[in-house]
């Protein structure tokens, strides 16, 4: 995982300090006042040869130093902590009730091959493929939000927000259903397509018809001996799926002007706003690995042949 | 055993298994569905320009912004919706109204499309009098009211001497309430050459006719059905002997924007929605397939040559592959499209590079499998060259899987341009149906509740790559021994 | 000669209908029922929502009571047909242009100016662009600016004849094969002219215009590139480097002319300073200066005057347009002041904001309105962006306001004021400003407010050598309370609108600010008051007091029970009512949702249970 860290980092420095024509103008702002200039040249060694800068790269990135807006002249790594539980709130529950409803669907449907749910699993697979997130995203905007105003059109959190706990997150939670229910829409499908696929795979193993033969029942099957055995390639595919889902969170921050890192970077690239474009692709690759990294946990702790 | 006949041989056998696999394709519901669909994607490309005359873009204000489609005047609701209405008024519709007066000091001629109006003092019978001519033309309007219209026309005025002349337009509704739109005072000498514009936009305009200025001055003025009358007032004041006054009108126009058009309507500027979608649909294609070809082929390469070479070169590769499969897609390609510019060619150069991994990975496992099999074996005995083996034994073998997979990531490249595109990141000289929904996004089609805006292009994307994933769901079952039923 | 005299005419009745127009919106938005007494509202909630769809339908179902700023020409004819709500326009102090790089070979022959001038329709930009909703401008003032406007001044409407033979008889042939015209001086086809202009994303409207432009110039043969380019790069190669050709850009201006002296005298043609077209005429400049140094109001106006004349003939920048300020609100509020040059919700019309009550209610309630930004700062010294001004204003009172209605300046802190000469040096004549303080006035804290703090806040501001309020102490000598109540400003420079620029200063209370080393990095709205709870060290004595920001999602600030102009029937407000409302249905929510969501739950893992089997 270390290895892979360094490799965003130097994949970070190069598209933003060595594809530019003028590499400091992707740090510097030319209206801050001239001590905070120099300050920021010393800190990224602006004038020092590439190696050099390369390595105060690595070592600003690590401890947190992601430069200063030139937008708002602010600190991004003060803007991104802003934002980020926001962006973990929606992309983790939606991860999570996308994984829920789509694996749980794929067990159903590979159990009763041929059966209502089983093309209702393929079918939802292949929508997943081919609707565009952000349609969906669109969609439900236009439906819930404006033709039937059920749903708030942007933001986090009501203006006043209720000041009352309880009150408080049903706010939070009322205006994430929409982008909640987007994301899962989109991703859900795959997760059921590829579930199903993979126990229809181990159903047709030996050990299944003998295990079926000595008289286990069905739930036993599918459970302990089905579902068990396919869990390693599904946090594979877990892990591998984590990058598809921050960038469908990102197209549905923008939508629905959720107040997120996703949406940080996209008002970055509008504004060319180098300090906060490179700020926010290093925390998204940074959560990205986060999560592969309990992906490789959950997967040695569910692998029969890894355990001890 | 490269003799013609075993090269013929070769391409017959090829043939017949081609023909054996489509026979059998064709027993698929889904892979025939998403054949048929996608051809009919293909005609709508080819013929783009057959099929619409206007350009997607170039083309605006054929009706005013975000019209409804010209179908949806079967609704009762918008049986009358305005449509555009564009009239010239030639030089002899022209006549001269009986309430002018003394209007025979004024010459009329009527030729070679211009009106001309000429006057003098020869012509006046007594001092002080009032001399007025009036021009008529009508026109049927018989629909509910518009939000926009402009007049123009061309006025050279030619003076000799000092004429003291006024020149007004109104505009005369079938209840007989009367606009007066334009007005021009000459006083000394000289000539003139006019091009004068009435909209209906303008502010001046609403404030002169006594009308708040954010009110709507089409729907003020047309607002009935029925004949109206555009009118013509030049009144002349006292002349000298010597003094000379020539008008001459030039094209006359009106132009009513409608509130329909199309079989899409119209987006924020006008533009027909229709031929926009038509348009988009070869950028779609184009992208969807060059991008998906040039990943593929990458992850080919990638893949054999790590799966067949095995040991350092895998293990280097592989953990590339898996580098970069972390880094979350779409948020680098915002950057670097944002460092290298918005054009097609580097959206298809970003999707193929950020796209091979995962078939690499997928080809990769491939080859190692066919690597053990023992035809492999026997020819490395015989003493076959890596590149002939990697060529001529496995490639063969990959190749099913290629076809499934590339069909499959078609989808991917259209749906992640079409994502660039709705955040305003594609090439904005070309109507790709990303960009139509960024345009419906960004300039009001949501809150004006445009579905015929917002749908069209959503569900272009959606059943196109649908009928791709058909495409690869029905090869993958053909090809890919795995799922075949036990 | 005919034509010209013609064209005349036909400039004369232009100008004439722009001017009767300007009239006419005097008397088509009347001002309505005001006082100088207030606030009345309780309460005022900046909700913070960043794009126009959003914003309109937080408006539309009531979320919101106001929305500023309507640009898109959709928005504005929506909420104009809307019954609840009512839109308030008003010609802005606004001025969008195309400027001139005269340093460079063809931009300094007055000549090619003046038919590039030609070019231009900005009627149907108008049209086109903005469906009618902004003002064509051909002055170098906004007709807004009310007696400082000139109307009698040559003007350039499209005409593309015109044109062509403006550059025709200026020896600009055209080449037939190229399309192009030659540059007479080397007899080589024009290079290619570059025209800046901001992206596409950021600001789509000016970068069409940049389109049409380049658009038409290539019909006359003149190579105009369209250039869209990022904003940061555009303002350091247009204000430092000066190395552009033409750009597009607009100023939001005061309510003086004052910006005809530092956009076009030549002593402002250095990096950094604003004379970007580099036009350096000396005649210009004596007039600019009798402008800017001027002390009595018709010097100054005739000198206005005079140098507007005399822009429309040198043409550094062509005038495109002026924008108009329209503001939303709903039909159940009333008190909305329209000021002529701001606007109805502008932050700097003072008098909406102590005017504003519901219809129902003529004291206290809350009123929500959409901030259209974050904010990143409400340091007032740092502050650049109009939205931290627009929560910031209502917190301060400045020495003078404006008569809404005659446009007449008026006594609020200072109530009364004098300019006076007096010699700084050997014959040197200079100015002293005086202002005669009321003595009722009081900080939010509590603390009496005198001429000190006044006296603080000049000499802190020219000792942190402040530059965005540099011209209030770029000519300071010093500053003297003979009293409490009396503050003399004494300058080495002389002119009328000295008495403005500190009129309209952000008095900064001496007891907060005075240890404040670091004014860059003080952040007063975060840290809480030393002595008095529920304030924060951001106060002022304006009519409202700030309470709190929550970072990109709204701002809040409170009625100011001490502000000296309070209403005497405003009643303290009844926060505690309100709370306990919000309090009984929160409740119920969570009552009503918990046990449903526990059945489905239920109901769901049933059927797991059972298809198990």
């Amino acid at each position: 995982m270390a290895i892979t860290l360094f490799a965003v980092i130097t994949i970070n420095f190069i598209v933003f300090n060595m594809m530019p024509a003028d590499p400091v103008s992707t740090i510097l702002d030319p209206n801050l006042p001239f001590e905070a200039q120099q300050l920021l040249r010393k800190e990224f060694g602006l004038d020092q040869p590439l190696h050099i800068r390369y390595v105060l790269y690595v070592k600003n990135l690590l401890s947190g130093e992601l430069g200063v807006s030139f937008w708002s002249k602010k600190p991004v790594i003060d803007e991104i902590m802003e934002r980020l539980p926001n962006t973990i709130l929606l992309t983790g529950t939606a991860a999570l009730t996308s994984m829920f409803i789509g694996i749980s669907l794929g067990i159903f449907a590979s159990s009763k091959r041929g059966s209502k749910f089983d093309i209702a699993a393929i079918g939802s697979g292949l929508f997943a493929y081919g609707v565009p997130t952000f349609f969906i995203g669109l969609l439900l905007l236009l439906v819930f939000a404006y033709l039937i105003p059920i749903f708030p059109t942007a933001g986090t959190i009501s203006r006043p927000p209720p000041t009352e706990f309880f009150a408080h997150i049903l706010d939070v939670l009322w205006h994430l259903t929409l982008p909640l229910l987007t994301i899962t829409i989109a991703a859900f499908g795959g997760w059921a397509l590829y579930t199903r696929n993979l126990l229809l795979d181990v159903l047709t193993e030996d050990y299944i018809v003998t295990a079926r033969a000595k008289g286990l029942s069905e739930r036993t099957i599918l459970f302990k001996h089905g579902f068990r055995n396919i869990l390693p390639p599904l946090i594979t595919i877990m892990a591998l799926s984590i990058p598809g889902i921050f960038t469908g969170s990102l197209i549905t921050e923008v939508i629905f002007s959720w107040h997120g890192v996703g949406r940080f970077l996209f008002e970055g690239v509008m504004r060319v706003d180098y300090p906060v474009m490179q700020g926010c692709f290093y925390i998204i690759a940074i959560l990205v690995l986060l999560s592969n990294f309990f992906a490789d946990i959950l997967y040695s702790l569910v692998d029969p042949r890894i355990r001890r | 055993m490269t003799t013609k006949k075993a090269k013929h041989r070769q391409y017959g056998a090829f043939f017949r298994r081609a023909k054996d696999f489509l026979t059998v394709y064709k027993n698929s519901k889904l892979g025939m569905a998403g054949a048929i669909m996608l051809s009919l994607f293909i005609f709508f490309a080819i013929a783009a320009p057959l099929l619409t005359p206007y350009e997607p873009i170039k083309d605006t204000y054929l009706a005013d912004s975000v019209a409804m489609p010209l179908w949806m005047t079967m609704v009762p609701e918008y049986k009358n919706a305005p449509r555009t209405t564009e009239i010239k008024f030639n030089a002899n519709y022209w006549t001269i109204d009986e309430s002018s007066l003394n209007s025979n000091y004024f010459e009329v001629i009527q030729k070679n499309d211009r009106l001309i109006v000429q006057f003098s003092k020869v012509n006046v019978m007594k001092e002080n009098e009032t001399h007025e001519l009036m021009m008529v033309v009508n026109f049927n309007y018989p629909y509910d009211p518009p939000s926009t219209f402009n007049i123009k026309f061309e006025l050279e005025t030619t003076i000799i001497g000092e004429a003291d002349y006024t020149v007004e337009l109104f505009l005369r509704t079938p209840s007989g309430i009367n606009y007066n739109l334009w007005n021009i005072e000459g006083i000394n000498q000289g000539n003139a050459s006019i091009k004068a514009v009435i909209d209906s936009r303008d502010i001046p305009l609403k404030m002169r006719l006594g009308l708040n200025p954010l009110s709507n001055l089409a729907k003020n003025t047309f607002s009935e059905k029925g004949e109206y009358e555009l009118i013509f007032r030049i009144s002349s004041g006292q002349l000298d002997n010597s003094d000379e006054c020539r008008l001459d009108f030039g094209k006359i126009n009106l132009k009513i924007l409608g509130e329909v058009h199309g079989l899409l309507g119209t987006d924020h500027v006008g533009s027909d929605i229709f031929s926009q979608l038509l348009f988009g649909t070869r950028i779609s294609l184009l992208i969807g397939i060059l991008a998906a070809l040039l990943a593929i082929s990458i992850g080919l390469l990638v893949g054999l040559i790590a799966g067949y070479y095995g040991s350092f070169v895998d293990e280097t590769l592989m953990r590339i592959v898996d580098i970069l499969l972390s880094i979350p897609g779409l948020a680098l390609l915002m950057v670097l499209v944002t460092f290298l510019g918005k054009n097609i060619w580097n959206i298809v150069l970003l999707l193929g590079l950020l796209g091979w991994m995962g078939f690499a990975r997928a080809s990769r496992s491939q080859v190692l499998s066919l690597k053990e099999r023992t035809f492999v074996e026997a020819s490395r005995a015989l003493g076959a060259s890596n590149k002939r083996i990697i060529f001529r034994q496995i490639l063969p073998n990959v190749m099913p899987l290629v076809f499934a997979t590339l069909v499959l990531s078609i989808p991917v490249a259209i749906l992640t341009e079409s994502a660039l595109s709705f955040l305003g990141l594609g090439d904005p000289r070309i109507s790709s149906w990303g960009r139509i929904l960024y345009n419906a996004y960004s300039f009001g089609g949501f809150s004006k509740l445009a579905w015929w805006w917002i749908l069209p292009p959503g569900l272009a994307i959606t059943i196109l790559s649908l009928s791709f994933v058909f495409i690869g769901h029905a090869l993958d079952e053909l090809l890919n021994p795995r799922l075949r039923k036990r | 000669m005919n034509k010209v005299i013609n064209a005349m005419i036909l400039a004369i009745l232009l100008c004439s209908s722009s001017f009767l127009t300007t009239l006419c919106y005097s008397y088509s938005q009347d001002i309505g029922q005001w006082e100088s007494n207030g606030p009345r509202v309780d309460e005022i909630f900046f909700s913070i929502i960043l794009s126009p769809d959003p914003q309109k339908i937080a408006l539309k179902t009531g979320e919101v009571q106001m929305m500023p700023d309507l640009i898109r020409p959709i928005d504005i004819e929506e909420l104009a047909e809307d019954p609840n709500i009512k839109l308030f326009m008003t010609p802005g102090l606004h001025m969008f242009y195309l400027c001139f790089n005269m340093r460079r070979e063809p931009f300094d022959d007055p000549d090619f100016r003046k038919a590039v001038a030609y070019i231009l329709e900005k009627e149907e930009i108008t049209r086109t662009i903005f469906k009618g909703y902004v003002s064509p401008l051909d002055t170098f003032v906004p007709p807004a600016q009310g007696e400082w406007y000139n109307p009698d001044v040559p003007t350039y409407p499209f005409d593309l004849d015109k044109a062509n033979e403006i550059l025709d008889g200026a020896e600009y042939i055209l080449d037939p094969d190229t399309g192009k015209r030659v540059d007479p001086k080397t007899g080589e086809p024009l290079r290619d002219l570059i025209f800046f202009t901001p992206t596409y994303e950021v600001a789509p409207t000016s970068a069409e215009i940049g389109r049409l432009i380049c658009e038409r110039a290539n019909e006359v043969g003149l190579p105009f590139v369209h250039t869209p380019m990022d904003f940061p790069v555009m303002i350091r190669k247009t204000g430092d480097e000066r190395d552009f050709d033409m750009y597009v850009l607009a100023w939001g201006l005061g309510r003086f002319p004052t910006h005809l002296y530092t956009l076009f005298h030549s002593k402002f043609d250095i990096p950094g300073a604003q004379n970007m077209p580099g036009i350096r005429d000396k005649e210009l400049d004596t007039i600019l200066e009798r402008l800017w140094y001027g002390i009595e109001k018709d010097e100054v106006k005739e000198a206005a005057h005079e140098a507007q004349e005399m822009l429309s003939e040198l043409v550094p920048y062509v005038p495109i347009y002026s924008r108009f300020h329209i503001y939303a609100f709903s039909t159940d509020w009333n008190g909305i002041v329209n000021m002529p040059g701001f606007g109805a919700g502008h932050y700097n019309n003072g008098w909406t904001w102590l005017n504003l009550h519901h219809k129902d209610r003529p004291f206290g309630g809350t009123f929500k309105r959409v901030l259209s930004e974050k904010l990143d700062t409400l340091n007032p010294l740092v502050s650049t962006s109009a939205y931290e001004q627009d929560v910031m204003s209502p917190i301060f009172s400045g020495l003078l306001t404006v008569n809404p209605e005659t446009m007449d300046d008026m006594p609020w802190i200072a109530k009364d004021w004098e300019i006076k000469e007096w010699e700084y040096e050997e014959g040197e004549i200079g100015s002293i400003v005086t202002y005669h303080l009321l003595e009722s006035i009081t900080w939010q804290d509590g603390k009496p407010f005198t001429s000190e703090d006044i006296k603080f806040c000049i000499e802190y501001i020219r000792d942190n050598q402040i530059p965005l309020y540099v011209q209030s102490w770029d000519n300071l000598v010093k500053v003297e309370t003979p009293d409490e109540y009396t503050v003399s400003i004494y300058l080495n420079s002389t002119g009328y609108w000295y008495l403005y620029t500190y009129a309209g200063m952000t008095i900064l209370p001496k007891h907060i600010w005075e240890g404040v080393e670091d004014y860059r990095n003080f952040r007063p709205w975060e840290e809480p008051h030393p002595e008095v709870e529920g304030l924060t060290k951001l106060i002022g004595t304006g009519p409202f007091i700030f309470k709190e920001y929550i970072p990109g999602e709204y701002a809040r600030v409170v009625w100011n029970p001490l502000f000296f102009r309070n209403h005497p029937d405003h009643p303290l407000p009844a926060t505690e009512i309100t709370e306990a409302e919000q309090e009984l249905t929160s409740y119920l929510i969570p009552i009503i949702a918990i046990p449903i969501l526990g059945i489905a739950f239920w109901l769901l893992y049933k059927k797991k249970l059972s298809t198990r089997k």
